[in-house]
């Protein structure tokens, strides 16, 4: 194998064709089927630039820096405003097509400019969003497919439903990966000259308060980390402010980001006071930040939240055109059904949570997606420094397509410059997978995921501070020790708790990563808010919390924003 | 809090035991199938396997057979007592996972290829059943209502002929759909009164009628 690919949503995929049809032989491998992950459940909205509009690359980037509060790694978001237009172009490459005027041109009709973004340059593709992307994701994947029994020709071997346990170093890189086949219970050795990680964020650690699909565990940060690769800004979560407080089984699912307010919209606390106006232009950290401030102190709606009040865009004739093209949007649907038909028409308020919706921190590369391990290469979510403190609507769409196809460009020309490393019989790491199945415990692993969920989402969460991160580091090391004490049936074929039992111990790792990087940083920037430091500290607006690890221990630190 | 009863039909690949199984569950009145399955595995047993990815409609993983048709357990609300069974016609690979590879396998068959001169993100004017066909979330339950379709490789089914017309419809389409639309036994949807989809996608309208009119094949409605 040239490269191998982790993960099934966007980055992956893009990473995957690329390298493929530059002649490279490539496995996706996918814990859900190609397709799935956020990027399938995305709205769809997606960046692309408009000149005719004053747009620029340096306006651009310009907002993503002021957006981020300048922790951005300065070279990575360079080369996404060089190159914004790029990922509409390969998505419409694969076959999608967003939506066109009369005349046939891209149509920049959209339902709201999003908040931190000065110029409306958002592309919209309705009635499919996220899925009509997906399945041309999917499509470009079929052009390239070979069997398993094809692999010297250059193409796409998929494995869908496999999810990745270990990496593999020899001669210090990037020499394979463990991946354990759900449907088949079968550990297997995919041994490769580069590896391209794109298993997207980690919201599924504050389940159920997340709208992220339940792959989101955080698998490549920890699988990247453990093989020596460096993180950065992991404090930085993005909670998007609306997210449906109840009924229970949509707790947490998305409602929308600011710009939704309109105009006119407004929150108001459990008391009916008024906490924020004229919300739809500002970033989403802003918002949230406001909100947890309420949630803090008590005054909340009877489900935990707070009243987010549309009526007020009733009122003007442009508010009533918001509600008619809102309508368009899925989420309007959700809110008919849980908070009912005068909700739905706005002329009540909605109670809503902020919800945990992307990870801005992730794995530290250069401008060619390379971590500092040889071989081993980045993009989409998991990615680092691209989005600072904070990250703007519609930019990840076009992340993932745009480092996508550098990461995929950039591992196949490492795996061709250096080969593959000497064949291995990684004995241990594969027994390491094999001994889970039938190990005998006190309880289940997905009893210790339970915790762990609701150790986040109050201690880690929305807002933090030195005592509670504390306790959660203290809690973390003892959960861990309940992992390794779980039990799994021993039943090989897609067997559930074996992938409860993989994902724990990763979203462990995870989970310390965030509290620890939250821990040191002393200040209240960007998604990262500290009760106990409310405010920003003008020397560590400068500096990225850095993490990696040591003789199996993690370390966090300092490190200068990197201006190049 | 109310209780309400599940019985859900098991199936354990490694020994071949298939049988049905009972569980109480509490549930409030807004709840739906897939949060008693994840209450199941929270709390009363995690050895149950079913998929699921979004917790609302828009992923398509939670397909299933809920009280004898085919539905999205994330949509669907809890009734004093439910019946549940993996998606019919297709190979149960555990409990209620069943194997997406005989679609998949179908779907890797149909391959892109554009006209020469096509611009991505230029002037081009889509169809508009194209992009309603487009929002296709393949939950696979359409399957289960094609009076068609019966697990066979020999003949794609609404979900397989939705996006070989997806293709068909993109203006700058360099493929000989027709052709492959008849490979995949469209002939059989002649007679058919048309295709049910959970999302309301017009699949008949827009994707199966254009090609069985390209292929040359009559249909009466
Ligand atoms: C509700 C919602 C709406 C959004 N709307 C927008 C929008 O309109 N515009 C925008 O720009 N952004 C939006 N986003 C954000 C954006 O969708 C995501 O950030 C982006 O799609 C991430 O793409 P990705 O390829 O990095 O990861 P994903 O698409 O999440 O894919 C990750 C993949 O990795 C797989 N994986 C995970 N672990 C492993 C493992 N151990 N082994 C193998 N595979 C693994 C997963 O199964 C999954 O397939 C939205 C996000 C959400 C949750
Ligand atoms: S869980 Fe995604 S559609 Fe039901």
């Amino acid at each position: 194998m040239d490269v191998v690919c982790l993960g099934g949503g966007g980055a992956a995929v893009a990473a995957a064709v690329t390298a493929a049809r530059l002649g490279g032989r490539i496995a996706l491998v996918s814990k859900e089927p190609v397709g799935y992950g956020d990027t399938r459940i995305s709205l769809g909205f997606t960046l692309y630039p408009n000149p005719a509009g004053g747009d620029s690359p340096e306006a651009l980037l310009a907002d993503l820096l002021v957006g981020g509060e300048h922790l951005n790694s300065l070279q990575l978001t360079e080369l996404i405003a060089l190159k914004a237009g790029r990922a509409v172009e390969m998505v419409e490459e694969f076959g999608h097509l967003y939506r066109r005027d009369r005349e046939g041109n891209i149509s920049r009709v959209v339902f709201a400019r999003s908040g931190g973004h000065r110029i409306s340059r958002t592309l919209s593709c309705p009635p499919g969003g996220g899925v009509a992307i997906a399945n041309a994701l999917r499509a470009a994947v079929q052009g390239l497919v070979v069997s398993r029994t094809d692999l010297r020709h250059a193409g796409v071997l998929v494995m869908e439903e496999t999810v990745a346990c270990r990496l593999l170093l020899r001669e210090g890189r990037i020499a394979g990966v463990v991946c354990l086949d759900l449907a088949r219970g079968e550990t297997v050795v995919l041994e490769c000259g580069a590896l391209v990680m794109a298993t997207g964020g980690a919201g599924w650690l504050y389940y159920p308060n997340t709208d992220c699909t339940r792959g989101a565990t955080g698998d490549g940060y920890a699988l990247a980390a453990e093989a020596g690769a460096e993180l950065q800004d992991m404090e930085q979560v993005q909670f998007i402010p609306f997210g449906f407080t109840h009924p229970s089984s949509i707790r947490g699912i998305h409602i929308g980001e600011p710009s939704i307010a309109g105009p006119r919209g407004v929150l108001k606390n459990g008391e009916g006071k008024v906490v924020l106006a004229d919300l739809h232009r500002m970033t989403r950290a802003a918002v949230t930040r406001v909100m947890a401030l309420e949630l803090q102190a008590g005054r909340t709606t009877p489900h935990g939240g707070l009243w987010l009040d549309l009526s007020g865009n009733l009122q003007e004739a442009d508010g009533r055109q918001l509600w008619e093209q809102s309508r368009q949007r899925w989420a309007m649907d959700c809110v008919r059904r849980a908070y009912g038909e005068r909700a739905y028409r706005w002329e009540e308020p909605w109670e809503v949570v902020p919800t945990s919706h992307y990870c801005m921190g992730g794995l530290v590369t250069d401008a060619h997606c390379a971590t500092r391990v040889p071989g081993l290469y980045a993009a989409g979510q998991v990615q680092g420094g691209i989005h600072g403190a904070n990250r703007l609507g519609s930019v990840s769409l076009a992340e993932v397509f745009i480092f996508g196809e550098i990461a995929g460009r950039e591992a196949l020309a490492f795996s061709r410059r250096h080969g593959c490393p000497a064949s291995g019989t990684y004995g241990e790491e594969i027994q390491a997978v094999d001994k889970l199945f039938g190990r005998r415990g006190e309880e289940t692993p997905v009893a210790v995921k339970g915790r762990l969920h609701r150790l986040m989402w109050e201690q880690v969460g929305l807002m933090r501070h030195r005592a509670g991160l504390l306790s959660a580091l203290a809690e973390i090391a003892r959960l861990r020790e309940q992992a390794a004490q779980t039990r799994v049936v021993p039943e090989r074929r897609y067997n559930p708790e074996i992938l409860d039992v993989l994902e724990l111990s990763r979203m462990l790792d995870v989970a310390e990563m965030i509290t620890a990087a939250a821990l040191l940083r002393e200040e209240t920037r960007g998604a990262h808010l500290r009760e106990d430091f409310p405010e920003p500290v003008e020397a560590l607006g400068t500096k990225n919390v850095v993490q990696w690890m040591e003789n199996d221990r993690l370390q966090t630190g300092w490190r200068e924003v990197k201006a190049v | 809090m109310n209780t309400v009863k599940l019985r859900i039909r098991r199936y354990l690949p490694d020994s071949g035991q298939a049988y049905w199984q009972e569980y109480q569950v509490p549930a409030g009145p807004d709840e739906t199938v897939l949060s008693a399955l994840l209450y199941i595995r929270e709390h009363l047993d995690s050895t149950l396997a079913f998929r699921f990815s979004c917790r609302y409609k828009h992923c398509g993983l939670c397909g299933m057979e809920i009280n004898g048709r085919a539905r999205l357990a994330c949509l669907t609300r809890l009734k004093a007592e439910n019946t549940i069974q993996p998606l019919p016609k297709l190979p149960v690979i555990r409990d209620l996972v069943v194997d997406r590879q005989v679609i998949t396998s179908l779907l890797d068959g149909i391959r892109a290829s554009w006209q020469e001169g096509f611009q991505p993100g230029g002037k081009v004017l889509e169809p508009p059943g194209r992009r309603r066909l487009a929002a296709c979330n393949e939950c696979l339950c359409c399957l289960s209502y094609c009076p068609g379709y019966q697990g066979e490789s020999s003949f794609g089914g609404p979900l397989v002929f939705a996006r070989l017309a997806w293709y068909f419809l993109h203006p700058a389409d360099g493929g000989d759909r027709p052709l492959e639309a008849i490979g995949l036994g469209i002939h059989r949807c002649q007679d058919c009164p048309g295709c049910r989809c959970l999302r309301g996608i017009p699949v008949f309208r827009e994707g199966v009628r254009p090609l069985l009119a390209a292929a040359g094949i009559g249909h009466a409605g």
